[in-house]
């Protein structure tokens, strides 16, 4: 199979694959789990095609394929709203994926400081956090432990370098979904109830995505490995 | 004697009117904010009372949500969008907000709608005055 093949053949299987995935992602609505406390939490599986495009083709095929699966997924299944959404979240995931793949410890190491220095901020404010603010606390100390274990992990193998992109990826992922939506619904509030709690969530969901995405590279025998 | 009945008959006068006065005044407002227009709903004084929002979204979808209010906070009652995930968020009242993850909040991302609850204190500190009481529709 010549090159040219080989690319729109990979294509089309990522953008399939993220429809798919799409489809399971509503198919498992974490909210449930979280007794509807927090709207709109999803694993995130689509979003991980993405970083397997970062790892397997170059930055042009990463921006088609990130346009084909927001506006497929978004025709087939969700509104304009989402589409929306998920186009803000998409283009920030992926230019910061594309930035740390080549050294996704620093990445992991550079989530996991700004997380710890927005929380010993909000602490300083805070001195007692109590109720809603003590969530935020948590919350965001939640994605500096996992940010700063995976710059650990990573720094000890280096082949899991795919843990720190996919958690820098989903990290950005929602933090390019809230930035929009607070300017959309003019409700600047978003960005210290609904992100940080988001922010959370998705370095958790991060870490997890990018474990599995690590297995599936190495059973298609990609190299991930950093220096 | 006659100027201590006055006084009395003033103040008994009074009374049932300040009375009236204080139940007048709502323990919380809810910022309504949506993509093209954000208002202000005072909580019911006594009673509960379900406020229709029927919007037609950039994309020429009509969307609907219902808001519920009672003398203690609100929730959304209604929604016309997939998830329900608005419907699921519960009840916020003043005393809960604080405990709740998101706080004042009750979010539905797919119709575009925010809704925020406020004691009057605070209201008073974003807008300079009490919104006015106009718009709500009793059920």
């Amino acid at each position: 199979m010549n090159s040219t093949a080989r690319k729109v053949a990979r294509f089309g299987l990522l953008a399939s694959l993220s429809l798919v995935l799409g489809f399971l992602d509503r198919a498992i609505p974490l909210t449930w789990f979280l007794s509807g406390a927090v709207p709109g939490i999803k694993l995130g599986l689509a979003n991980t095609v993405l970083l397997y495009a970062v790892y397997l083709m170059d930055w042009r095929g990463c921006v088609l394929l990130m346009l084909a699966k927001v506006f497929l997924s978004g025709f087939l299944f969700g509104s304009m709203s989402a589409i929306l959404y998920s186009l803000s979240g998409g283009v920030l995931s992926l230019i910061v994926m594309l930035l740390v793949r080549k050294n996704a410890k620093v990445g992991a190491l550079v989530i996991g400081l700004l997380a710890l220095l927005s929380d010993l901020f909000l602490l300083s404010r805070n001195p007692a956090p109590r109720g809603q603010m003590l969530w935020c606390v948590l919350l965001i100390a939640l994605a500096s432990i996992a940010a700063f274990a995976a710059f650990v992990y990573i720094r000890k193998n280096p082949a899991f370098a795919v843990l720190g992109t996919s958690l820098a990826g989903a990290v950005a992922h929602n933090v390019g979904q809230i930035l929009v939506a607070s300017t959309v619904l003019r409700t600047p509030q978003l960005l210290y109830t609904y992100l940080p709690v988001l922010v959370g969530i998705g370095a958790v969901v991060g870490c997890l995505t990018g474990v599995v995405a690590q297995r599936v590279f190495r059973a298609l025998r990609v190299e991930t490995n950093q220096p | 004697m006659k100027k201590l009945a006055i006084i009395l008959l003033a103040l008994l006068l009074a009374l049932p009117a300040y009375g009236e006065e204080e139940k007048t005044m709502p323990s919380g407002y809810v910022l309504v904010s949506t993509a093209t227009q954000a208002g202000w709903l005072p909580l019911p004084i006594e009673g509960e009372q379900s406020f229709p929002l029927a919007q037609l979204l950039p994309d020429g979808t009509q969307s609907l949500n219902v808001i519920h209010l009672t003398p203690e906070g609100m929730w959304m009652e209604e929604a016309s969008c997939e998830g329900q995930d608005c419907v699921g968020q519960g009840e916020v009242t003043l005393e809960n907000r604080d405990e709740r993850i998101l706080y004042n909040m009750i979010i539905c991302l797919p119709n575009q709608v925010v809704l925020q609850l406020y004691t009057p204190e605070e209201t008073m500190e974003m807008l300079g005055e009490l919104p006015e009481i106009t718009g709500q529709k009793e059920e």
